[in-house]
């Protein structure tokens, strides 16, 4: 997908809960920020989020988790070769973002810190649960590797 | 004693009692192993005793193991997707030390420096001194988007060791290790995902893409490549490669793959300059999350159970019954905890242990 230049909305909202999904500048070309991979459409960015909202696979504190699913892995999404995308939940009233997962944690840099850098181990047990991963391929997710 | 019958047998961990195991590697200890878990402890597996430690949360964050890297008789580092930390077994006490960054694994040099690559940000370099200091530096990418996925220092025996890196969409990283310099040496940019030793003492270096795109050097100091395409990896998601005895060990999301006596044709392929596809293969269809070799004779393969299985090189070449059978037939094979768990072997507290005295002696 080309850069962005200011926050745009997908025209459609998610089937199940009726999601509003913004496509920002910030995921969109600007460097140093965890960003999509410009070979992926707004449509199969959005269709990540749809999908993540069609199962609900989210943490307790309700933050959705993506992913597209291919050739029995899952796909890069991010410029950092990310596969799991993070759906933070936004302040009331505005529309959903999200952005690739980076795999590794630095804690000196609160943009990438804590729990933030991977889904919490419930989510990779679920995507088991599902049939969407092997156990083995979510042990290497859990480890920070690629599947 | 002989740490093989151990070997031979299988182990796994007992369920809900410890977290799923993710990684085995290297231990200061001899005939010890080091085994890392989900919840980012670890354990001492001793192979004549045949018996393992208690837990050690060595990982604040509690992130899974992912890598284990040891001087001998002196420390080791442990990495984490939160953390890389270090121990130091000084006479009198253990010492352990955290960086604050998450690393894909972690690998000691010849020289004693232990080197971990932390993906976009560098590579991190720590030097363990004898006061128990431990000196550490980062080393930043020279280009954007270069991308530090695993590393290895080679050394020629003559004193000149090159750093080599893996780095993902950004191909191979090759320079003198005393600039540390991280940057690529060729134009082309595979996703490169591994780096293996050929050999002991020698510049010799095989790298493999995640297409399964195999690259021999025959001399990292010349920086010269061949490029081999192995038609039973095509369409394979590729993990690692691993050489033992000229042998090419190669682990994709769904088989491990034995290449028999491929490093010997690699080298007529750089002599002649084209590779010919001329090679016996042994595959077995396993699913592994990490290999490691031990003893320059087993692979330790770590699944996505809670388990980890022992495969035999000799076994697979001379087409015997391999160790591990496709599908989920390896339940049958697998013993549960052969290892004494009400006698824990600590380290860290029990001075009277073998295993600590063997440390000290050393």
């Amino acid at each position: 997908m080309p850069s962005v230049q200011q926050d745009t909305l997908h025209p459609q909202r998610t089937r199940r809960s009726g999601l509003q999904y913004v496509f920002t500048p910030k995921h969109h070309g600007e460097p140093g920020q965890s960003r999509w991979v410009t070979e992926l459409t707004f449509d199969e960015e959005f269709a990540i989020f749809d999908n993540a909202d069609a199962i609900n696979l989210a943490d307790t504190e309700g933050k959705l988790y993506g992913y597209e699913r291919r050739d029995d892995s899952l796909r890069k999404i991010g410029t950092q070769n990310q596969q799991i995308a993070l759906f933070p939940v936004p302040s009331q009233g505005n529309p959903w973002h999200g952005y690739p997962l980076y795999p590794l944690i630095d804690a000196n840099n609160p943009n990438r810190g804590g729990e933030n850098c991977r889904p919490p181990l419930m989510i990779f047990d679920r995507m088991v649960a599902l049939g969407h991963i092997t156990k083995a391929q979510a042990k290497r997710l859990k480890k920070g590797d690629f599947i | 004693m002989n740490p093989k019958p151990a070997l031979e047998a299988f182990f796994s961990s007992p369920d809900g009692q410890v977290a799923d195991v993710t990684c085995v590697g290297p231990s200061p200890f001899e005939n010890v192993l080091c085994l890392g878990f989900e919840d980012g402890s670890m354990r001492f597996l001793d192979l004549e005793r045949r018996e393992w430690s208690i837990p050690h949360p060595l990982s604040p964050s509690q992130e899974a193991v992912n890598g284990f890297a040891a001087i001998p008789g002196k420390s080791l580092a442990v990495s984490t997707p939160a953390q890389v930390s270090f121990l130091q077994f000084l006479p009198d006490r253990p010492i352990i030390s955290h960086f604050p960054h998450g690393a894909h694994g972690v690998i000691a040099t010849h020289s004693g420096t232990y080197v971990a690559p932390l993906g976009h940000t560098g590579l991190l370099f720590v030097q363990p001194t004898p006061d128990g200091i431990q000196e550490m530096f980062v080393a930043k990418p020279t280009e954007q988007n270069l991308y530090c996925y695993h590393t290895l220092v080679l050394h020629d025996g003559a004193g000149n060791e090159y750093l080599t890196i893996a780095h993902r969409d950004g191909g191979i990283g090759i320079c003198p290790y005393t600039s540390r310099s991280i940057m690529r040496f060729t134009d082309f940019k595979d996703d490169i995902v591994d780096l293996c030793l050929v050999s002991d003492r020698s510049l010799e270096l095989i790298a493999i893409a995640s297409s399964g795109e195999l690259y021999y050097i025959a001399d990292v100091s010349t920086v010269k490549l061949l490029t081999a395409t192995l038609p039973e990896l095509v369409g394979q998601q590729v993990y690692s490669v691993s050489v033992i005895s000229d042998h090419v060990v190669i682990q994709t999301s769904r088989k491990i793959y034995l290449y028999e006596q491929l490093v010997q044709h690699l080298r007529t392929g750089y002599q002649s300059g084209h590779h010919q596809n001329q090679y016996h293969v042994h595959t077995l269809p396993l699913e592994t999350t990490q290999l490691f070799i031990h003893d320059h004779e087993y692979i330790l393969a770590v699944l996505g159970e809670n388990a980890v299985e022992t495969l035999s090189i000799s076994e697979l070449l001379y087409n015997r019954t391999p160790a591990v059978a496709p599908s989920r037939t390896t339940n049958e094979r697998r013993t549960v905890v052969p290892f004494d768990l009400q006698r824990p072997l600590d380290p860290f507290t029990q001075e009277t242990n073998p295993v600590t005295s063997e440390l000290q002696a050393a």
